[in-house]
């Protein structure tokens, strides 16, 4: 009942529409049963004729035209009701599908990189798509079609009474055996669309990486081992499916075979009644006409009940997503600043941990750093020594479990995470471009940005390789920047970063995949931004951290040593080995 | 750059209604043959032993009843009823074969889609965004292969049926069985002016659903940068648009689709009313009320299938949009592939040899032009140069990841275009410049290099590239399950990663491709021993800024604008005072 209480959540403003379309559906079904109801009086009064005073039967030929006339003209507007029902039903389906969509999309934009760790891109996939699908259908079919085979149903039977009470008892006393079934079915198919919808999910997922990872695969000459793992997931897909159709044909028989066999007692209890002039042929007529109204409904409830399985198979999955906590997220009264932020930065003891179980160690542990506005400050330390992790906590990618981040004397978590944001300019490791044009790219963090500044921007990370491009900065770039080399992505990543003009500027090892001589020329560059900057720097080559205002070592989490150039060289600890390593003692 | 399409690029095909496709999709039926026959089979037994049924009534109605025959009432009635039995048995069967049929039609399209793909060349991926792609490996074939399946038998079964009753009508009152049937040219005319804009209104909507999944996916996985970069408002203000449109295209297509179905409703009750009219009145002498009854059953049984067949007709016009795209993708050109006689490439011993090798990515613009140079078995080549100048290709051609444009790429002095793929890439060891983690164990990622190795092995993979230290410090060590793309891990953890995986290879040729640049400088130091145990076995090509590394190479080439500027040791070309000099200069670590 939650799942349906949470769709009708998103159906306000419809909701007026959608019980229009429900009583709509009601009156067609009331106009069908004109249909019937006429030809009984055509066969009584017209074919058969009745008896009149003198005795003599008399066939009322002169109702003929207006009958056949009546049922035309009912049954055409029963037919324009109907599609009234079915456009009324589209528009508030694919309304709720709009919104939901919607919802969904704005609240995966809340969530953190916890969140996206434990989801994989498969299975988000699956769930807005196939069970989006499936909830819009369930609204724009099932909803009408339930309705308008429970009315059938219902009105099959009052009129079913009105002709021949004793004969209807006796049809009504059947469909608990109709019912039954079905319901069994319900109860225990529950298991098996759970399976089916898993297996489409695993193997969307192993597609998906399949699709990402092509040149690893093509490197390792896999193709035929990636094969077999979907052939596998392929496989399990079908059989799952196949064993979902195979446990409804065992119960379909029987419903069917009683919902068919109504018609024909109709036919044998009608006859013998009609045999002691009990009931008159019209009636056996309009009830034979009519089993179908007691016998499809039922016949399909089993359908719908599989439909409505599935429907709430999807919503779950849905309000998983919709449900899932933010957070990270703004307190009550942010702090938003009113002119541009200084850039100070303090980590004041803090300490990060992934996993929160007591097991687990923490990534970065007792961090004190002071970082004023304007200064250079590099990071350097052997591979996961927490480096990034602290670059994270800035901008509130992560939270710290202990301590505190102050920037501009204002805690993060009070500040408020969109200004927050607007003021850091990150360039990530990972560099993550989008299937757009370069300089949608570089504009991204300010889609307004004016041509010339992008051009600037670029200019000073990239120098001109872009105008070299094919459609120089119109040229669009593949999934995840794809098509480009690593040195070329990255300037474009710094592009981007530099463009919002920030007051704090991150940067991740954005010059590893450049080659010596680009870094020079963006060294100078970022020593001569057109505006104030912080910059905090994580990389590799002393060239990039000789001349920072300080330069932090990492190791296990935990800072090593801090300090200047010349300082550090003195320590003859790990910052003098590295330089010992790249020629610079 | 090839021709790029993403997220808001409808893919429009030009070609339209194609007899050719429809050929091709019965391939995959035809190999279900003997199941889907059964099920014909037995659906249409079951079709005429229920026929038998309106017969049965109408005797019962003219004959028994009037002439108060309770028991032959009763006999008949008991027949109808075994009918429906074995109506309903043969029914439940044949839908058990349809249904086997269809799961396995679906297993069958998706195979050949996915292997195709496996195929198909850096630049397909490259040029797309992957939701689309993803979307016709997984939604689309699910949609059509319904349509092949349960649908084609219903098409069949229904025409099958149409033409039973109408035999079975005929038999009844020819006069009669004329009305019954006078109403079909109406709808036929209906079908045909609907026919087209839906089908166009379909296309445009598969297309605009196609974007939206696309936009999702690609969300989905840069959704970091988003975030970073606030563009959260921005971005939904673009996925609304797009699911605006799809919505507009949607209701298009179903508002023209769900004519049909009231259309010959109404056309169906005319034709009954006429029918009346004409038995009752017209007719010399007055149909039997039993003659009546049963022609409306028929007439009834005989709309029924038209309505069927319509509605299946539409969603067959609907899915020709899906089949026409999954067709596209199977048959979209394979670049690389193995020629007809192609052999097994024998041990590499490790001569390498460029043969005049010029390469273009798109025509006209060339990126190697006309290189040449020899690699002996064993060296050590270290390849330099400003970005773009061609490095990254020359060890793509190496691979054959592309096929040159002209020369010849020659290994141990065999041409690696006449030879398997398969042969020659995994006798090579290659780190690419990303480092792609499968979502799964850190011990299986390393085993991709080679499945069949053993634990120890993966260890001593680990262990050489100076993997093991991090590995051990992670929860479950090695068997700790990555998210995807393992995100858990930190550039310079996957890289070292993808390393192990590499050595696991045990590769007869290396290609590094800045295969370190993430890494710091201490580990990479303590990785350098690693990799030069791993260079002496085999033939190196190392793309590389960092002095270090170049200078322990054997051979350096120097890259500019697609020639070899500068070859030779470090020594030679420090005395040059050349481009190599003048870089080197930058080059501190």
């Amino acid at each position: 009942m939650k799942q349906l209480r949470f769709v009708n959540e998103f159906m306000y403003g419809k909701r007026k529409l959608f019980s229009l379309a429900m009583v709509l559906t009601v009156v067609s079904t009331m106009l069908y049963f004109i249909y019937p109801f006429l030809t009984r009086v055509l066969v009584d009064d017209i074919l058969v004729g009745k008896a009149n005073a003198e005795g003599e039967i008399v066939h009322n030929f002169s109702l003929l035209v207006p009958i056949l006339i009546a049922i035309i003209v009912s049954q055409v507007i029963k037919n324009a009701v109907k599609y009234g029902v079915i456009v009324a039903s589209e528009d508030v389906s694919q309304t709720v599908l709009q919104r939901m969509r919607t919802a969904i999309y704005a609240h995966l934009s809340e969530l953190d990189v916890s969140f996206y760790n434990e989801y994989r891109t498969g299975d988000l996939m699956t769930r807005l798509t196939a069970d989006m699908d499936r909830i819009r259908h369930t609204i724009a079919w099932i909803a009408y079609n339930v309705l308008e085979s429970v009315c059938l149903f219902l009105f099959t039977v009052i009129y079913y009474f009105t002709l021949e009470p004793k004969l209807a008892l006796i049809m009504l006393l059947i469909t608990p055996i109709i019912f039954l079934p079905a319901f069994f079915y319900a109860k225990t198919a529950h298991k098996l669309f759970g399976k089916v919808r898993e297996k489409l999910s695993k193997m969307n997922t192993i597609a998906q990486e399949n699709i990402s990872g092509n040149k690893t695969i093509k490197a390792f000459a896999q193709e035929v081992y990636e094969c077999e793992k979907f052939a596998k997931a392929s496989g399990e897909f079908r059989d799952a499916n196949i064993d979902a159709s195979l446990y409804w044909l065992k119960f379909w028989p029987i419903i069917d075979v009683f919902s068919q066999s109504l018609s024909t007692i109709a036919i044998l209890v009608g006859g013998i009644f009609i045999i002691g002039d009990k009931m008159s042929f019209g009636a056996l007529t309009a009830i034979s006409l009519l089993t179908w109204g007691i016998s499809s409904p039922i016949a399909n409830m089993g359908m719908y009940i599989n439909d409505m399985q599935h429907f709430f198979v999807s919503v779950d999955k849905i309000m998983e997503v919709y449900y899932a906590p933010v957070k990270i997220t703004n307190v009550k009264k942010p702090y938003k600043p009113t002119s541009r932020p200084k850039g100070d930065i303090v980590f004041e003891n803090v300490s990060y941990k992934y996993n929160c179980d007591k097991k687990s160690k923490y990534s970065v542990e007792n961090i004190n750093l002071s970082i004023k506005s304007g200064e250079t400050v590099a990071i350097m330390g052997a591979t996961g020594s927490g480096k990034t992790t602290v670059l994270n906590m800035i901008p509130r990618l992560l939270d710290a479990q202990e301590g505190r981040i102050l920037v501009d004397g204002v805690d993060v978590k009070k500040w408020d995470m969109q200004e927050l944001r607007k003021c850091i300019g990150y360039a990530t490791q990972d560099v993550i471009l989008y299937s757009n044009s370069v300089d949608a790219n570089i504009a991204y963090g300010n889609p307004d940005l004016d041509e010339e500044t992008v051009k600037t921007c670029a200019t000073l990370a990239a120098g001109q390789f872009i105008e070299k491009l094919s459609d120089g900065y119109e040229t669009i770039i593949g999934e995840r920047g794809t098509g480009l080399s690593g040195g070329q992505k990255q300037r474009i990543a710094l592009a981007r970063a530099i463009a919002v003009k920030p007051a704090i500027l991150i940067l991740d090892d954005t010059t590893s995949a450049v080659d010596n001589e680009t870094e020079e020329y963006i060294q100078n560059s970022l020593n001569n931004l057109p505006f104030e900057c912080t910059k905090v720097i994580v990389a590799q080559r002393i060239s990039s951290v000789q001349n920072a205002d300080k330069i932090v070592i990492m190791e296990n989490g935990k800072i090593l040593e801090m300090g200047k150039h010349k300082e550090l060289i003195e320590n003859k600890a790990y910052y003098y080995e590295i330089c010992k390593l790249q020629g610079y003692v | 750059m090839a021709k790029r399409n993403k997220f808001d690029v409808d893919e429009t095909l030009g070609a339209s209604f194609n007899m050719n496709m429809l050929k091709r999709s019965f391939k995959y039926i035809w190999r279900e043959k003997k199941k889907f026959l059964l099920a014909l089979l037995f659906q249409m037994t079951a079709i005429v032993i229920w026929l038998a049924g309106p017969l049965l009534t109408s005797r019962a109605i003219d004959e028994n009843i009037p002439q108060k025959d309770i028991k032959m009432l009763v006999i008949n009635c008991i027949l109808i009823t075994v009918t429906i039995i074995i109506h309903s048995l043969l029914v439940a069967q044949a839908n058990k074969q349809i249904n086997i049929v269809g799961q396995r039609i679906i297993y069958d399209i998706r195979k050949d889609l996915f292997e195709h793909l496996q195929e198909l060349s850096f630049t397909y991926y490259d040029t797309r965004p992957h939701g689309k792609i993803l979307v016709r490996v997984i939604n689309y074939v699910n949609s059509v292969a319904n349509i092949l399946s349960n649908g084609l038998l219903t098409v069949l079964l229904q025409i099958f049926n149409l033409g039973f009753i109408a035999m079975y009508m005929f038999i009844l009152d020819v006069k009669l069985s004329f009305i019954v049937i006078s109403g079909l040219p109406f709808v036929i005319i209906w079908i045909m002016i609907i026919k087209p804009i839906q089908r166009k209104a379909y296309q445009k909507y598969s297309n605009k659903s196609s974007n939206v999944n696309a936009y999702l996916n690609e969300s989905i996985t840069c959704m970091k940068i988003t975030q970073l970069f606030t563009r959260e408002k921005y971005n939904e203000d673009i996925f609304d648009n797009l699911i605006q449109e799809s919505k507009e295209a949607w209701f298009k297509s179903v508002f023209t689709a769900s004519t049909v179905h009231p259309v010959i409703d109404s056309i169906s009750k005319v034709v009954i009313a006429i029918l009346l009219y004409y038995g009752i009145f017209m007719a010399n002498p007055i149909v039997s009320l039993g003659t009546l009854m049963a022609m409306m059953q028929y007439s009834n049984r005989f709309w029924n299938p038209i309505v069927q067949i319509a509605n299946l007709y539409n969603n067959f016009i609907n899915n020709m949009a899906y089949l026409e795209r999954i067709f596209e993708t199977i048959d979209e050109p394979v670049e690389v592939s193995d020629v007809e006689d192609a052999k097994e490439m024998p041990t590499i011993k490790g001569d390498v040899e460029f043969k005049n090798v010029t390469f273009e990515y798109e025509e006209g613009q060339p990126v190697l032009k006309n290189v040449s140079f020899t690699v002996k078995a064993g060296e050590s080549v270290a390849l330099v140069g400003p970005t773009g100048s061609g490095k990254s290709t020359i060890i793509n051609l190496i691979s054959r990841f592309y096929n040159v444009t002209d020369g010849q790429v020659l290994i141990d002095g065999q041409d690696i275009s006449k030879v398997r793929l398969k042969s020659l890439r995994k006798q090579m060891g290659i780190m690419m410049q990303e480092s792609f983690v499968f979502s799964d164990t850190i011990e299986a990622n390393i085993r991709y290099g080679c499945l069949s190795a053993d634990d120890e092995k993966v260890r001593k993979s680990a262990e050489l590239v100076c993997a093991n230290e991090f590995i051990e410090k992670l929860p479950d060590d090695y068997d700790t399950m990555l998210p995807e793309r393992g995100s858990a891990l930190s550039q310079g953890e996957k890289q070292l990663l993808s390393f192990a995986r590499t050595v696991a290879s045990s590769p007869k040729i290396l290609i590094l491709d800045e295969a370190t640049s993430s890494i710091d400088t201490k580990t990479e130091k303590a990785l350098q021993t690693g990799i030069n145990e791993m260079m002496k076995g085999c033939t190196s090509f190392v793309v590389a800024h960092r002095l270090s590394t170049i200078r322990a190479c054997d051979k350096i080439m120097y890259i500019k604008d697609g020639v070899i500027a500068e070859c030779g040791k470090h020594d030679e070309l420090m005395a040059k005072k050349g481009l190599y000099y003048n870089l080197s200069k930058n080059l501190k670590a």
